[in-house]
């Protein structure tokens, strides 16, 4: 396998099932992840939800991502037309032991929730540099 | 009332979903929906709903920057349209993961009432663009008291 292979391969982020038995009906977000040398980063969209809404949990390996989407009153409202609901959200994540869990940072703009998740040491790309 | 999409994936079914929907709906004008159709076929989803004096468009575009949104209302039809920006330093090879794409976007729909295009409001929070119209007080339902004779 090449290098770059063997290191998608080894990834060990895999998407956990979704827990059938939590109460409640729930979206997954749509995420994108990114790596740099230092870290991985999840930008997951959520729109509907602030920042008191969200929560970002890690638990023996696993990051679990939450959100709750702001209900409104519907007194005196019609609904003419609607293709989303007020759902929330809800996504887990088994991280693999290339993070450093005791660095994760999270932040929520604009209905983005962005999860940057800091490579432990061992596991950043270091340059050696050739004599 | 809940719309589900189309779950024939195929070219066909696709259209057919389409043209479904556009004579079950007949007071939302069509909309063409390109990257984002494909992928989760989630984003800028919207919502309208009505009071007495306002109709209310909701529209689910998270992380796009206010300056990249445009709405207008022309010939009884509110038209949306935006550009979600791909951040520009993410090379292609960088990504485990993407779902959520990037790219311009446009909704349009046809307004069931006249509304007051001087007097519209648009606000972005949360991800979420909400369009308050209000409506032309002719346009307003108008109670007619029944009299005895």
């Amino acid at each position: 396998m090449s290098e770059k292979e063997k290191k998608q391969s080894g990834t060990e982020e895999i998407e956990t099932e979704r827990v059938e038995d939590r109460p409640g009906t729930y979206e997954a977000p749509p995420v994108d992840i990114h790596e740099t040398d230092a870290a991985i980063i999840v930008e997951a969209d959520m729109p509907g939800v602030d920042r008191a809404g969200v929560e970002v949990k890690i638990d023996s390996g696993v990051l679990t991502l939450q959100g709750r989407v702001k209900r409104k009153s519907v007194e005196g409202v019609t609904h003419l037309y609607e293709e989303f609901a007020p759902v929330d959200y809800y996504r887990a994540f088994t991280l693999g032991t290339e993070v450093d869990e005791s660095r994760v940072g999270a932040s929520m703009e604009q209905g983005v929730l962005t999860v940057t998740l800091p490579k432990a040491e061992r596991a950043r790309v270091r340059k050696i540099e050739v004599k | 009332m809940i719309f589900a999409w189309s779950s024939d994936w195929s070219p066909f079914g696709r259209l057919r979903g389409e043209i479904n929907r556009l004579f079950e709906r007949p007071f939302v004008a069509r909309t063409f929906l390109p990257w984002w159709h494909e992928r989760t076929q989630r984003f800028a989803r919207v919502n309208m709903t009505e009071t007495e004096d306002t109709l209310t468009v909701e529209c689910e575009v998270p992380g796009v920057a206010k300056e990249d949104i445009d709405i207008s209302v022309e010939g009884g039809l509110l038209t949306i349209r935006g550009e979600r920006k791909a951040p520009e330093d993410h090379p292609p090879e960088c990504y485990r993961r993407r779902e959520r794409g990037s790219g311009p976007f446009e909704r349009t729909l046809e307004l069931p009432a006249q509304v007051d295009v001087e007097n519209v409001t648009a606000k972005l929070s949360g991800g979420v663009l909400e369009v308050v119209l209000p409506k032309r007080p002719d346009a307003k339902p108008k109670r007619i008291d029944v009299k005895l004779g």
